[in-house]
C-alpha cells in the first residue's frame, strides 16, 4: 500500500482547509482563494461537495465525538452537584497534568495559547491559534531575559515536563526565549513527520526569532526554506505565509518580500497580523 | 496514547461517514469492506498522524468527513484504472456512473447492468437516468453470441453508418458546448465559477448551494439568473445555438435530501425494489 497519498500535495488544499470552508469559517478574499481552487481542482471539489452533502443531509455535527461514558448510578443522583464539581476538577487535572489526556498535546498547546494570551514577545508567528497582539520584546536589549507572566511560566514548565520531545515543547521553548532548543526539537519532529505544515512553519518561526536576536542572515535563509516547505504542504497556511514574508524581508529580498506580504493579505486582511503586513509593505515601499 | 484515544473517540464518525460513502457510491460488500479497512488504516498509520494534524480550524466531524471523501477519491481512482466516467454521467451522479461503468468499462449489456443496479444496489432509476440509459444503449450495441461461421453474414445490431455520423456530430457539438461553457466560466469571479460548477456539473439545487456555501438563498437565485444570462450570451457569441444552451443550462436540479441514501440495510430493503427503475426496465 502506498504511504503518501493521504498527505495532500503542495498544489491542493489541506482537508482541514476544505473542512473550514464547508463549515463557513472563511470570509471575503480568503474564501475567494479557496473557491478559485475548488472550481478548478477535481479532487478538492469532490471532497468539498461530498462533505457538504453529508454534512447537510446527515448532520454529522450531531454525531457525538466523545467516548461513551458509563451511566451514573441512581444512588449518586442525590449528589449531582458534588459529582459535577469533582468531574470539573478531574477535567482540569487531566487537561493540565496528564500527558495522555483525550487530546494529548493539543490540549497542552491550547493551555499554552490561553496562558500567553496577548503577551506576544516576538514577531514570527507560531501555529496553534495564538492571538494577535503588538510585539512586546525585552525591556532593555535583544538578549535580555523575556519577562513572562507566572501563568505562561507554569504552562511552559508543564509542557517541558510532559511533552519534552513533542512539537508543542518547541512552541513553549520559543515563548520561553530558548530558540536553540525549539530548533532542536523541531529538527527532530520534522524528520519524524515530514509532511506536517505546522512543524515547518514553526521551524521557520524559530529560525526567524534566532535571526532577529543574533542578526545572522543564514538563519533567515533557513527560515525561508522552512516556510516554503510548509507552504508546499498547505499553500494557504496564514502563519507560514507570514513567516515567509518576514524571512524574505530579513534576508534583504525587498521585492520578493513585498509580493509575499501581499500574498499574506489575500488570506488575512482583517486581523492585527494583516495590519502588521501592511505596515511592512509601507516600509518596503518607501525603500528605494 | 493520546492518538489512540483520539482515534477511538472519532471512530464512530469515521465508520459512519465511510458507510455513507459506500452506500452513496454503490460499493458492493467486499469493496465496502476493503474501503473501510483502508480508511481505518489511513487514520491509524504513522501514529495517528491524520488526527494529530487536526488544528481545530473546523469541526472535527467535518474534518473526518473531508478526509474520508478524499480517501474515497484516491481509492476510486485506483480501482477505476484508466477508465473515467463521461461528463453526462458525472452530472447525473453515482447511479449513472455505476451504470456507465458496468456497460462501457465492464462490457455488460444495458439490460443486465440495470438488473444488477436494481437487484444488488436497490437503486431506483429516475427519468433523467432513464434517458441517459437510452443514449448509452444506442451508443453501445448489445452483444450476441453466434458461431464463427455465421458471424460474417450477420449484420451488426449497432446503429447504421448514418446514425453513427449523427451521433459523432452530436458528441462533437457537446464537446464544443462544454468548451464554450468552460471559456465563459473563466471570466467569472471565483465564487461564481464555483456556483456555476455546482449548478451545471453536479445539478445541485440552489437551496443546497446556498446552504453549502453559506450564502443567502434569495440572493443566490438572482445570482443564478444573472449567471445564466451572461454565460448564455457568451456562448451565443461563440456560435452555440440557443436551443443547445437551453438544453445544457435548463437540466433539472437534484436536491440533496432526495438524492441522499439513507442508512437502509440492503437486506431489509426488498420492499423498495418495485420503483421507477423496475417499471422503466419493463417498459423497454
Amino acid at each position: 500500500m502506498a504511504a503518501e497519498p493521504m498527505k495532500v500535495n503542495g498544489t491542493c488544499l489541506s482537508p482541514e482547509t476544505i473542512g473550514a470552508f464547508v463549515d463557513g469559517r472563511f470570509k471575503d478574499r480568503e474564501r475567494d482563494v479557496i473557491a478559485d481552487h475548488l472550481a478548478s481542482c477535481e479532487a478538492c471539489y469532490f471532497a468539498f461537495s461530498e462533505a457538504a452533502r453529508i454534512k447537510l443531509t446527515a448532520g454529522t455535527e450531531k454525531i457525538p465525538l466523545v467516548v461513551p461514558q458509563r451511566p451514573v448510578p441512581v444512588w449518586r443522583k442525590a449528589s449531582v452537584l458534588a459529582g459535577l464539581a469533582a468531574a470539573a476538577m478531574l477535567v482540569i487535572a487531566v487537561n493540565v497534568f496528564s500527558p495522555f489526556g483525550a487530546n494529548g498535546d493539543r490540549r497542552a498547546l491550547e493551555q499554552l495559547v490561553a496562558s500567553v494570551g496577548t503577551a506576544r514577545t516576538f514577531e514570527p508567528r507560531l501555529s496553534g491559534g495564538f492571538a494577535y497582539a503588538p510585539v512586546r520584546g525585552p525591556v532593555r536589549g535583544a538578549n535580555d531575559p523575556i519577562n513572562l507572566s507566572p501563568d505562561v511560566r507554569i504552562a511552559i514548565a508543564e509542557i517541558e515536563k510532559q511533552y519534552a520531545a513533542r512539537p508543542v515543547a518547541a512552541s513553549a521553548a520559543l515563548i520561553g526565549g530558548d530558540a536553540d532548543r525549539a530548533i532542536a526539537i523541531l529538527d527532530a519532529a520534522s524528520r519524524a513527520t515530514p509532511n506536517d505544515a505546522r512543524i515547518f512553519s514553526d521551524f521557520a518561526a524559530a529560525y526567524l526569532v534566532r535571526a532577529e536576536r543574533t542578526r545572522t542572515t543564514s538563519d533567515a535563509a533557513t527560515a525561508l526554506a522552512m516556510a516554503n516547505r510548509a507552504l508546499e504542504i498547505d499553500r494557504l497556511m496564514p502563519e507560514a505565509l507570514f513567516n515567509r514574508a518576514l524571512a524574505l524581508q530579513l534576508s534583504g529580498q525587498a521585492a520578493d518580500a513585498r509580493v509575499a506580504w501581499q500574498a499574506y493579505l489575500t488570506v488575512d486582511d482583517r486581523s492585527g497580523f494583516a495590519d502588521e503586513a501592511r505596515a511592512h509593505l509601507r516600509i518596503l515601499s518607501s525603500q528605494p | 496514547m493520546s492518538g489512540e484515544s483520539d482515534f477511538l473517540a472519532a471512530l464512530p464518525v469515521i465508520d459512519d461517514v465511510t458507510a455513507r460513502v459506500c452506500r452513496r457510491h454503490h460499493l458492493n460488500a467486499s469493496d465496502a469492506e476493503e474501503f473501510q479497512s483502508e480508511v481505518r488504516f489511513r487514520f491509524i498509520e504513522r501514529d495517528y498522524e491524520v488526527l494529530r494534524q487536526f488544528e481545530g480550524r473546523c469541526a472535527l466531524s467535518t474534518y473526518v468527513t473531508v478526509v474520508v471523501q478524499r480517501l474515497f477519491f484516491d481509492w476510486r481512482n485506483k480501482h477505476w484504472g484508466r477508465w473515467r466516467p463521461s461528463i453526462e454521467a458525472k452530472r447525473l451522479g453515482p447511479t449513472a456512473i455505476l451504470i456507465e461503468q458496468l456497460v462501457t468499462r465492464d462490457g455488460w449489456p444495458i439490460d443486465q447492468a440495470l438488473e444488477m443496479v436494481r437487484v444488488n444496489h436497490h437503486v431506483e432509476i429516475d427519468d433523467a437516468t432513464g434517458a441517459f440509459c437510452d443514449t448509452l444503449s444506442a451508443r453501445i450495441p448489445s452483444r450476441r453470441l453466434v458461431s464463427e461461421d455465421d458471424a460474417a453474414e450477420i449484420p451488426s445490431d449497432g446503429p447504421s453508418a448514418d446514425v453513427r455520423v449523427v451521433m459523432a456530430e452530436r458528441e462533437f457539438l457537446a464537446k464544443r458546448v462544454q468548451a464554450a461553457l468552460d471559456r465563459a466560466r473563466q471570466a467569472l469571479p471565483p465564487m461564481e465559477r464555483l456556483i456555476l460548477k455546482m449548478l451545471f456539473e453536479d445539478r445541485t439545487a440552489v437551496s443546497d448551494i446556498a446552504r453549502a456555501l453559506h450564502l443567502d438563498q434569495r440572493q443566490l437565485y438572482r445570482t443564478r439568473d444573472r449567471l445564466l444570462e451572461s454565460v448564455g450570451a457568451s456562448m451565443e457569441k461563440e456560435g452555440i445555438s440557443r436551443a443547445e444552451i437551453d438544453a445544457l443550462l435548463s437540466a433539472p436540479a437534484v436536491e440533496w435530501e432526495r438524492d441522499a441514501d439513507g442508512p437502509v440495510s440492503p437486506a431489509n430493503d426488498a420492499g423498495r425494489l418495485e420503483k421507477r427503475g423496475a417499471s422503466w426496465l419493463r417498459s423497454r
